[in-house]
C-alpha cells in the first residue's frame, strides 16, 4: 500500500512539474492567423520571413474565407483571413480590412485535355451544368466534371462573382449555381482532383497555378499575373487580412511588415499582385 | 496482549471502510460524469437544432431536395438518400464478409494462419479513418473510374467499398468472439449425430451465435453511418441524389463537418438538424438491436 501511495504522489508530482514548465517557457507570442487556403501559402512565405527577425510564432490555419471572417468577427483568431470582399451582412461589425496582395482566379483543365481556350459564357454554362460534354466546346467526346469548392470558400464566391454563375433572389440575396461534381475543400484538395482525372474542370488561386494543370486562356486573355495587373484577365480578387477593432500590437505589427516594401516584394515573388 | 491485538484489527479495519468509501465515491463520479456529457451533448444539439424544424419545417426539410444555403434552401433529402444507400451497401456485403472471415477463424483456418490475419484485422481496426480516406483516395477512386468507365471515381460506390473494409474489423472480432463462446457441447451433439463441419457451422454454431453476431452487425451499421472524414475524401459530395453508383453523393455526416465552419444563423442551424436526424437513426438502429438481442436471449433459454 505505501508502496502503491508513493508511485501515485509521484506520479501526479511529474505531472504538474510538466504544467509548471509548460506555463514558464519562453515569453513568445502567437499569432494565430485562420481562414483562406488560398491566402494561407503567401501568409506562411510571409510568417517564416517575419519569424526570422521577431520574437512570435505565426501559426497559419485554413478552413475557407468564411471561417476567416467569422473567427475574426467571434475575436477567436488575431487575424482571419479572406479571399473574396466581405458580403454586406459581413460589414460593420467592427472588422478592419487590409488589402494585402491581388490574386488572379484561374480556370483549370488536365495537362491531357485538348481544349485550351473558353469563353466567359461557355465557362458560366460548363459550371451550371448546362454544357456537359467536352465535345461541345472543342475537345472530345467525354463527360465533363466540374471540380468546385465548399460553399464558404472564398475563392469560389469571388469565381461566382466575376463568372456571373449566380443569379439574384427576390430580396437581392446572391444565389450560387455553381453545380460541382465533386467538391474539395482547399484549392490543393481541388488541384489534386483536377490532376487526377483527365475530364475535370476547375478553378484555382493564380498563386498556385503550376504545370501541374493547365490554365485556360479566357475571352482570348491567358492567365498570367501580367495580365491581372493589366486588367486584361477580368478573373481577380483581393486577399484580405481581417482584424477585429481590438488593438493587438503583434498582429497589426506583422501585417505593417506585409504591407512594407519587403514584403510586398515577397508577395510579388511569389506570383501574387502586389498593391503598394 | 490480547486488547493491542483487537485495537490493531479495529484501526485496520476503519481504515478498510474508508478506503472502500472513497474508490466507491470515486467510481460513482466517473459514472455520473459520463452521464454528464452524453446529456449535454443530447440537451446542446436539439436546443439549438430543434428552432430549424420550426422555422424551415419539419416536411420541407426532411423531404427537401435542393440544398442550397445561399437561395435558404435547406432539404436534407439528397443526404439521407446518400447516407442510407452508403450504410445499407456497406453493411449488406460487409456483414457478409465479416461473418465468413469470422467463421473462417474461429472454426476453420489452421493456427499458422490464423496468427497471421488475426493481427492483420485488429491493425485495420487501429487505422485511423482519414488514412482510409486518403487510401480510398489515391487508389480505389481511381480504379473506380477506369474500372466502371465513370466520369470520376467519386462517387457512391467509393464509399461503400471504404465503409466496407471499415466496418470489417468490427464485425469480424466480435463475431469470431460470439461464435468461440458456443458451448462445445452443442458442436459436439452436432458431429456426434453425423452432421458434416459445414452443416454444423450453418445449422448449429451460428444460430446459437445469433445475437452476437447480429450485435457486431449493428455496431458496424452504426460506424458506417457515422463516418465521416473517409467520407467527404471519396464521396464528391455533390447535393444530389445519386442516379447511378458512381454518383458523386453526399452524405449526412459529410455535410456537417462541410460546412459547420462558416455557417452562421439558419445554416448553422439546419446543420445542428441535421445531427438530430443522425442521432435518430443511430437510436433507431440502438432500439431494433435491444430488440434483437432480447428475443435472441429468449430464444436461447428456451
Amino acid at each position: 500500500m505505501k508502496k502503491n501511495i508513493s508511485i501515485i504522489i509521484g506520479l501526479v508530482l511529474a505531472l504538474s512539474m510538466t504544467f509548471v514548465l509548460a506555463g514558464c517557457g519562453s515569453d513568445e507570442v502567437t499569432i494565430t492567423a485562420i481562414g483562406s487556403t488560398t491566402v494561407g501559402p503567401i501568409a506562411q512565405t510571409l510568417a517564416d520571413k517575419y519569424e526570422e527577425n521577431n520574437d512570435v510564432l505565426i501559426d497559419i490555419q485554413g478552413g475557407g474565407s468564411s471561417v476567416g471572417v467569422s473567427k475574426a468577427l467571434e475575436q477567436a483568431c488575431d487575424i482571419g483571413m479572406a479571399s473574396r470582399e466581405l458580403k454586406d451582412s459581413e460589414k460593420g461589425q467592427g472588422l478592419i480590412e487590409h488589402v494585402i496582395a491581388r490574386d488572379g482566379i484561374a480556370v483549370i483543365v488536365n495537362n491531357s485535355n485538348t481544349v485550351s481556350e473558353l469563353s466567359l459564357d461557355q465557362i458560366k454554362s460548363i459550371f451550371k451544368k448546362e454544357i456537359t460534354n467536352w465535345n461541345e466546346v472543342g475537345g472530345v467526346d467525354a463527360p465533363i466534371v466540374v471540380c468546385a469548392r465548399e460553399a464558404g470558400s472564398g475563392t469560389r464566391a469571388a469565381f461566382m462573382e466575376i463568372a456571373n454563375i449566380y443569379e439574384k433572389d427576390a430580396d437581392g440575396n446572391e444565389i450560387d449555381l455553381i453545380d460541382g461534381d465533386v467538391i474539395s475543400d482547399s484549392n490543393g484538395a481541388l488541384k489534386a482532383s483536377v490532376v487526377g482525372n483527365e475530364n475535370t474542370i476547375g478553378f484555382l488561386s493564380l498563386g498556385l497555378l503550376d504545370e501541374e494543370v493547365k490554365g485556360i486562356v479566357v475571352e482570348g486573355v491567358a492567365p498570367t499575373v501580367a495580365n491581372v495587373l493589366t486588367g486584361e484577365y477580368s478573373i481577380s480578387r483581393p486577399l484580405l487580412l481581417l482584424t477585429s477593432g481590438e488593438e493587438n500590437e503583434e498582429a497589426n505589427a506583422f501585417i505593417d511588415f506585409i504591407l512594407s516594401e519587403e514584403g510586398q516584394d515577397i508577395v510579388e515573388e511569389e506570383k501574387y499582385i502586389r498593391v503598394d | 496482549m490480547k486488547q493491542k491485538n483487537e485495537i490493531c484489527i479495529d484501526k485496520k479495519s476503519k481504515k478498510n471502510n474508508l478506503y472502500e468509501k472513497v474508490f466507491r465515491n470515486i467510481f460513482l463520479v466517473c459514472a455520473c460524469f459520463s452521464i454528464l456529457c452524453v446529456v449535454i451533448i443530447i440537451v446542446f444539439i436539439f436546443k439549438t437544432g430543434a428552432p430549424a424544424f420550426f422555422e424551415i419545417g419539419m416536411f420541407d426539410f426532411i423531404f427537401g431536395s435542393e440544398w442550397n444555403p445561399s437561395a435558404n434552401a435547406f432539404g436534407i433529402l439528397t443526404m439521407i438518400v446518400a447516407s442510407i444507400l452508403g450504410t445499407l451497401g456497406a453493411v449488406i456485403v460487409g456483414a457478409l464478409i465479416g461473418v465468413f472471415v469470422a467463421i473462417f477463424l474461429a472454426e476453420l483456418s489452421p493456427k499458422w494462419l490464423y496468427k497471421i490475419i488475426k493481427p492483420a484485422i485488429e491493425l485495420l481496426a487501429g487505422i485511423p479513418s482519414v488514412v482510409y480516406g486518403f487510401f480510398g483516395l489515391m487508389i480505389i477512386v481511381p480504379n473506380i473510374q477506369k474500372i466502371f468507365n465513370a466520369p470520376d471515381g467519386h462517387g457512391l460506390l467509393a464509399v461503400i467499398f471504404i465503409l466496407i473494409i471499415m466496418i470489417l474489423p468490427t464485425i469480424v472480432n466480435i463475431s469470431e468472439n460470439a461464435i468461440r463462446s458456443v458451448p462445445r457441447e452443442f458442436k459436439e451433439g452436432s458431429l456426434a449425430i453425423g452432421a458434416s463441419h459445414i452443416q454444423t457451422i450453418f445449422k448449429v454454431l451460428i444460430p446459437s451465435a445469433k445475437s452476437g453476431i447480429l450485435s457486431s452487425i449493428v455496431l458496424g451499421t452504426g460506424r458506417a453511418i457515422g463516418e465521416t472524414m473517409a467520407v467527404i475524401l471519396v464521396a464528391g459530395c455533390a447535393t444530389r441524389f445519386p442516379t447511378s453508383l458512381t454518383s458523386s453523393v453526399r452524405t449526412l455526416t459529410a455535410n456537417i463537418a462541410l460546412e459547420m465552419g462558416y455557417a452562421t444563423g439558419l445554416h448553422r442551424e439546419a446543420l445542428f438538424a441535421t445531427g438530430i436526424v443522425l442521432f435518430l437513426f443511430i437510436m433507431i438502429i440502438n432500439i431494433i438491436l435491444t430488440i434483437l438481442i432480447n428475443k435472441g436471449v429468449k430464444n436461447n433459454a428456451e
